[in-house]
């Protein structure tokens, strides 16, 4: 009898912390939604400080957030600041709740990373932007180079930095016929087979890809997180 | 002509008939050369003998507007390009060249377009940084000698609010302003949500006479537009889409649309109480030209103004 009382007390206190562990959970993805960067900061504190899997607030509570708004931005019922805001807001709970990762791996990332990019000639910035945006949200580590890249400055930094995913984005239709630059640049030092290639932006097209040997097309920031995280598998999620 | 009785003309001819501004400037001069990546305005220096052709074109195609070619020429756009000194020069030689082709009982509108930065908190821009540069460039328009201002392609609102008032501190003349709203589930919305009919609503207290839409949507989704817009607003109401959406064929962006089909799609625009039509991307002096024809044949008994 006592044991059964023991095996009692202990299922409650149990169901208490799931119950608050699932409140917290419940408030860092309000966070999102609200787009408020400082809760997120403060909740991801506090999980680090209470010993809150990091990778369960992550995901069950700011990728959530962020995910609910992209399917919201997809349908039209959210804009472009609930999105970019809730993606700010993620990206700095996630930045704080990496910390304890990090040091337990030695320092070493393993974060799937990714070199992002609007192609030479075109300084349209904000779908690039959103994309670098999204994707680091959902736990890649993006490297933005920002607009007007140049074919061969792709190819250097992605010799750099080895990543699994190059995404190039064009918005003027003729000057992403710079893109087929890029990936010759990349088949001659011999690095094409290494990382995948994605493109995006206004004018690209699915037959736009497979015209110039890219890899993956993204129609939207939601569809390019989507696809890059199918073709990593579930690696993102916990092992 | 004085600002006053420009204002009153070109308002006033709005209540007599439809009014018809140009077309597209940027995709024309794409197709006599211009570099992608170069800033158009820059061509009002370096080939002051094209854009003037284009404002030609327009003319004899029946446009009664016609729109400088400073789209992108606040300081805050030259800017990304490294041209921000350059902001005066490039505003006047821009009306200068459309004086030159305006005949008398035409006009010319000094064109102002977004400044490519984003207000706080989506980006770092402030309003107030905004206002300045956009009243900075009216005010060169201004003396230059444009007789109306068209605001385009917003997709902020606040932007636009930015602008009308940086415009109104240096200058009372007609005043237009499109934004640019993308087709929703829910109905029409600028890239940052605004909503249709509140939208105006704030543009006409800040000071429009003036509003409408532009840009992104082809003609066939303006025509929807253009009614909800009509019914959102007791003032004259501008409505310019694009001439369909751009394709690639061998290389080369193409507007698909026939200009025949951009017209009919116009004339349903002017039947649902648009005052001032016109094109933006893609659009050519055919499609004015069609445009005029179709409209003068049509009788027109003007709707929708109080």
């Amino acid at each position: 009898m006592e044991r059964f009382y023991e095996f009692k007390l202990k299922t409650e206190e149990a169901n208490r912390v799931e119950k608050k562990l699932k409140g917290f959970l419940e408030k860092c993805y309000r966070a999102v939604l609200e787009g408020d960067k400082e809760k997120a900061e403060k909740l991801a504190t506090e999980a680090v400080k209470s010993n809150y899997d990091p990778y369960l607030v992550i995901e069950k509570g700011l990728v959530r957030g962020i995910e609910k708004l992209g399917k919201d931005w997809e349908q039209g019922t959210c804009f472009l600041p609930e999105l970019v805001l809730g993606a700010e807001a993620v990206k700095a709970g996630i930045s704080i709740l990496q910390e304890p990762i990090l040091k337990s791996k030695a320092g070493k990332r393993n974060l799937p990373r990714v070199i992002i990019g609007t192609i030479e000639g075109d300084i349209h910035d904000i779908g690039k932007t959103l994309v670098a945006t999204m994707l680091s949200a959902n736990g890649f580590e993006v490297i933005d180079l920002g607009v007007d890249v140049k074919s061969e400055n792709f190819v250097k930094m992605a010799k750099k930095y080895e990543p699994r995913f190059l995404c190039l984005s064009s918005l003027l239709t003729t000057t992403m016929q710079n893109e087929l630059r890029v990936i010759e640049g990349l088949r001659k030092a011999n690095l094409r087979k290494k990382l995948k290639i994605m493109v995006g932006g206004a004018p690209a097209s699915p037959s736009w890809a497979k015209e110039i040997g890219a890899d993956l097309y993204a129609e939207n920031a939601i569809e390019a997180v989507r696809i890059a995280q199918k073709e990593i598998g579930h690696e993102l999620k916990r092992k | 002509m004085s600002s006053k009785e420009s204002k009153k003309s070109i308002l006033e001819l709005s209540r007599q008939r439809v009014v018809l501004f140009d077309g597209a400037m940027g995709t024309m001069l794409f197709s006599y050369g211009l570099p992608f990546g170069t800033p158009p305005e820059l061509w009002n220096l370096s080939h002051p003998e094209i854009i003037l052709k284009v404002h030609q074109e327009y003319i004899r195609a029946g446009a009664d507007i016609i729109q400088t070619n400073t789209f992108g020429a606040s300081s805050l756009k030259l800017k990304k390009s490294g041209n921000e000194k350059k902001m005066e020069k490039l505003n006047e030689a821009a009306v200068k060249l459309a004086r030159t082709a305006c005949p008398d009982g035409k006009y010319v509108a000094g064109n102002i377009g977004p400044t490519g930065e984003f207000l706080e908190p989506v980006g770092k821009a402030k309003y107030k940084q905004l206002k300045e540069a956009f009243s900075e460039q009216a005010e060169v328009l201004c003396s230059a000698g444009v007789d109306l201002f068209s605001i385009e392609t917003m997709f902020d609102l606040r932007e636009a609010l930015a602008a009308v008032e940086g415009v109104r501190q240096v200058s009372t003349l007609p005043l237009f302003v499109c934004l640019t709203f993308e087709k929703k589930t829910k109905g029409y919305f600028t890239l940052m949500g605004d909503e249709v009919s509140s939208s105006l609503k704030k543009l006409e207290q800040a000071g429009a006479d003036v509003v409408g839409a532009n840009c992104t949507l082809g003609s066939k989704d303006m025509v929807r537009l253009a009614s909800v817009i009509r019914k959102s607003t007791k003032l004259p109401i501008i409505v310019q889409p694009n001439a369909g959406m751009p394709k690639l064929v061998k290389g080369k962006t193409v507007y698909l649309q026939k200009p025949s089909s951009f017209a009919s799609d116009v004339l349903k625009i002017v039947k649902s109480g648009a005052n001032f039509v016109g094109g933006c991307c893609g659009t050519t002096p055919e499609f004015i030209k069609t445009i005029k024809k179709r409209i003068t044949a049509l009788e027109y008994k003007p709707s929708g103004l109080s």
